[in-house]
């Protein structure tokens, strides 16, 4: 690298070093309920991203340099979900995995139970991994695990630069594919959570890199490449269901695929990897994880039925911009922003895959690409639907590594043409579009920013009714089953660190918002061991993303309450008693009289 | 494995950082140390083992390394359950053999002619002070960025509240009852606590913000076998005690769990 370079890649770090320092700003804006935070976060995603797009559109960088360049986005937009909650664990999954990593670290030993999310403990990689930390050097659950969910996002960014420039053969194609992944609807908050998937996907795609350039090595180096893929392959297995299941998938096509082209098996066709990821995803499943099966099975014949039903017109569609607990939709701007982003990577891909059809349909790699992102408009349909919507929001993380490299292909054909001057200009503002659409797609409008879970009053620090609770439970050390609203629960996992049950299955969630006693609540809190009944006002309180802050004032809908009968029917409970209260919040023994 | 110089500095640096990451009580300082072989030198050593004849190059090799380490730290506690648990020790001790082994089967692997090393590492590029600066620059402001994150903030909108808890004290000759105060400003507040058939008890205190207090009251009339005494306990705001704030109550076994 020549002086300048190097310096062109020192701007683009202080540079997004100021976005990162904006997005923090507007965190730190939003926690103390002042304006514009919002418009500041804004700002601060677009003074990350567009510096470093513009510079990988164009021809003057060096390989080093652009991956330099993909690493800093990656990193940079990690820094973004790092800073929305700092020092807490406050996404749902996290805090189940927390309580994972905990009892590890109480046991010393893996495969403890998991009340709230009971298929977690069986894929441990991510659990043990964070364990090795937490013990070696004693340092909390929350830093450890986002130390190793950011060498994760190390690990995906540049292996997606590696193995799109190693099937594109271009540093600038592989650039900005790695950068249009970046765009990709979960790729700010829900990939960068402390979750099992956070491990896996990085590992599929080195594991795809592997299998890449196992391809390009002569036949008698290619044994060289089955220990560090078989390694691989076993830790995907052990880590994240899903992402092992699209292994054997992406293996088995890729097989299929140069099958088709050279009309043999022989070497170095990759399917002796998908049958080894088969068999061991089966031995898993079969010996340790049976539990994913029920798990994994319900939502996804779920998904299909309502699929199904909203096609056939039988239930209405999901309104777009709508999670299942968030309390205020995204304004109507933000949506449009969201929509453009859709549309052009829609255009976007047609120029793309008409120039890849082009220049690659006799090659595996591509054509794989160009399936994947067809898989991706597909899978967008399923968000219409509104037990589906979950279901398409995760495979979007396979499907957008094609359609990157698509779409990617297609900005590269546009640039190589006549073009006016402004092209560039215009592709980094579409780029723009594109990755702020992809969050305000991924994510619910009013959990883009962070809310207080701590505020500072008087000089001292006051916490949320939520976490008020868990943390007075930890305190007490009550021993018994708990029964709890999904976010109050998570916080009974960590910080609280009680065994908890929340959901549907057992029904907790009706019980909790249902304002009368009825024989069976009290007949499934007796089946099932749940000794404390943890009532909450708050409707918020069934959304684990959202329930864990402070009561705003004017914050509308977030404020809602449920009828008081749902706390106040448990003192009808003979021998009840009523051992906690926070005004929202209510903590009831049900085996309270002795 | 003695003779080749870039596997036994491998194994050097995995002992020492294990060791050091080890006997370090500072916490951060302990990860700094432990880095290296938790995320890099475990999967380098197994892609020294692996690729013998055809190295890989920069930076596939430094990929794979990490990518590598992290498969295998999520691996090993496989083995580690059943061999000893996942504690430091163990910890320490697996990761630094799976170097050992890797560079062993590495040195077994390489022919005797053999003179290569690891491969080359692009020359580290000699900065000017302007890339310096901006760099460190992006670095400050990352940490601005984490420090601020970290910091907790007023909010005016937050609605403060307070917390009401009581339980049965040791013997039973007592209830512990505890007020938390998660109010914004500085609450003054009386505590009411009516023994059935008995005495009420009244406590006056007064609470800073995420201040805590917690009292025991002897239970009167004291509980008996099989007649636990019932407690009912009203926090009242020293401004309005027309209406109770929080309420709970329960139960005062003869004797109460330890």
């Amino acid at each position: 690298m020549d002086g300048v370079r190097v310096n062109r890649f020192a701007i683009s770090l202080l540079v997004a070093g100021l976005g990162v320092f904006l997005c923090s700003l507007a965190n730190a804006l939003a926690r103390a309920g002042t304006e514009p935070a919002m418009t500041v976060y804004i700002v601060g995603l677009l003074t990350i991203a567009l510096p470093i797009f513009f510079r990988l559109l164009g021809s003057g960088a060096g390989a080093g340099e652009r991956l330099a360049l993909v690493c800093l986005l990656g990193i940079a937009v990690y820094l973004v979900k790092v800073v929305h909650d700092a020092p807490t664990f406050t996404f749902t999954d996290e805090l189940i995995h927390a309580f994972n990593v905990e009892q590890i670290r109480e046991h010393a030993h893996l495969f403890h139970h998991n009340p709230v999310l009971k298929v977690t403990p069986y894929y441990p990689g991510l659990e043990g991994a964070t364990s090795a930390l937490t013990s070696i050097t004693g340092l909390s659950t929350y830093v450890a695990g986002t130390v190793l969910v950011g060498i994760g996002r190390l690990v995906l960014i540049g292996g997606l630069f590696l193995l799109f420039a190693r099937i594109g053969g271009s540093a600038r194609t592989a650039g900005l594919a790695a950068a249009i992944y970046t765009t990709n609807f979960n790729f700010i908050f829900w990939g960068a959570q402390f979750s099992y998937e956070s491990l896996a996907l990085p590992l599929l795609v080195i594991v795809l890199l592997m299998v890449a350039e196992r391809e390009r090595s002569p036949r008698a180096l290619l044994g060289e490449w089955a220990a560090p893929l078989v390694i691989a392959i076993a830790a995907i297995v052990i880590t994240h269901h899903l992402t092992s299941y699209a292994l054997v998938a992406i293996l088995a096509a890729l097989s299929i695929l140069l099958w088709y082209f050279a009309r043999n098996w022989r070497p170095p066709n990759p399917w002796p990897f998908a049958l080894l990821s088969l068999i061991l995803v089966a031995g898993w499943l079969a010996v340790v994880a049976g539990e994913t099966f029920s798990y994994l099975s319900n939502p996804l014949s779920e998904a299909f039925e309502a699929l199904g039903k909203t096609i056939a017109g039988e239930s209405a569609p999901r309104g777009l911009f709508q999670s299942s607990g968030s309390s205020a939709p995204a304004p109507i701007g933000a949506r449009i922003v969201a929509l453009l982003g859709v549309a052009l990577l829609g255009v976007a891909w047609l120029f793309g895959i008409r120039a890849n059809w082009r220049d690659y349909r006799t090659r595996p790699w591509p054509l794989l690409f160009m399936v994947a992102s067809v898989g991706f408009f597909l899978a967008l349909g399923l968000r219409l639907a509104p037990a589906a919507w979950e279901t398409g929001n995760r495979a979007s993380e396979f499907f957008y590594i094609g359609l990157a490299f698509v779409v990617a292909g297609a900005g590269l054909t546009e640039l190589r043409r006549p073009s006016p001057r402004a092209a560039p200009w215009l592709l980094t503002a579409a780029f723009g579009i594109v990755f702020i659409g992809g969050a305000i797609s991924g994510w619910p409008w009013d959990g883009q920013l962070a809310k207080p879970l701590r505020v500072s009053a008087e000089g001292r620090t006051i916490t949320s009714p939520p976490l008020a609770v868990a943390e007075w439970a930890r305190a007490e050390d009550l021993e018994g089953g708990w029964a709890a609203a999904t976010a109050d629960a998570n916080l009974l996992l960590v910080p609280g660190g009680r065994d908890v049950t929340t959901g549907k299955n057992p029904d907790v969630a009706d019980m909790l918002t249902n304002p009368s006693l009825e024989p069976w609540q009290l007949r499934m809190l007796r089946e099932n061991n749940l000794r404390y009944v943890v009532t909450d006002r708050r409707e918020i309180s069934s959304d684990g993303l959202q329930g864990y802050f402070f009561p705003l004032r004017g914050a509308g809908a977030y404020n809602n309450l449920l009828f008081p009968g749902v706390a106040s029917k448990f003192s009808q409970v003979p021998g009840a008693a009523r051992i906690y209260d926070n005004g929202l919040i209510a903590v009831y023994d049900l085996g309270g009289r002795p | 494995m003695i003779r080749h110089r870039d596997l036994r500095l491998a194994v050097i640096v995995a002992v020492v950082c294990a060791g050091a990451a080890l006997l370090v009580p500072i916490e951060w300082l302990s990860l700094v140390l432990l880095a290296p072989l938790a995320f890099f030198l475990t999967g380098h050593a197994i892609s020294l083992a692996a690729f013998v004849k055809a190295p890989q190059p920069w930076p596939r090799s430094a990929w794979i390394s990490v990518a590598l380490s992290l498969a295998v730290l999520a691996l090993l506690p496989l083995p580690l359950d059943v061999l000893g648990g996942l504690r430091p020790g163990t910890w320490a001790l697996a990761l630094v053999l799976v170097v050992i082994v890797a560079c062993a089967i590495a040195a077994a692997r390489r022919p005797d002619q053999w003179s290569g090393s690891s491969p080359a590492l692009p020359r580290p590029p000699r900065p000017a002070p302007l890339t310096v600066a901006l760099g460190l620059g992006a670095l400050v402001l990352a940490g601005a960025a984490i420090a601020l994150a970290h910091t907790t903030l007023s909010n005016g909108k937050a609605e403060g509240f307070t917390e009401l808890w009581m339980r049965p004290g040791a013997g039973g000759a007592q209830v512990t009852i505890g007020v938390g105060s998660e109010e914004q400003r500085k609450t003054a507040y009386v505590v009411r606590a009516k023994f059935l058939g008995g005495a009420t008890v009244t406590r006056s205190l007064v609470l800073a913000p995420g201040e805590v207090s917690s009292f025991h009251l002897a239970v009167s009339p004291r509980p008996g076998p099989g007649r636990p005494a019932f407690v009912s306990v009203l926090l009242f705001r020293r401004a309005d005690l027309a209406r109770p704030y929080r309420k709970v109550y329960g139960w005062v076994p003869a004797k109460a769990q330890e």
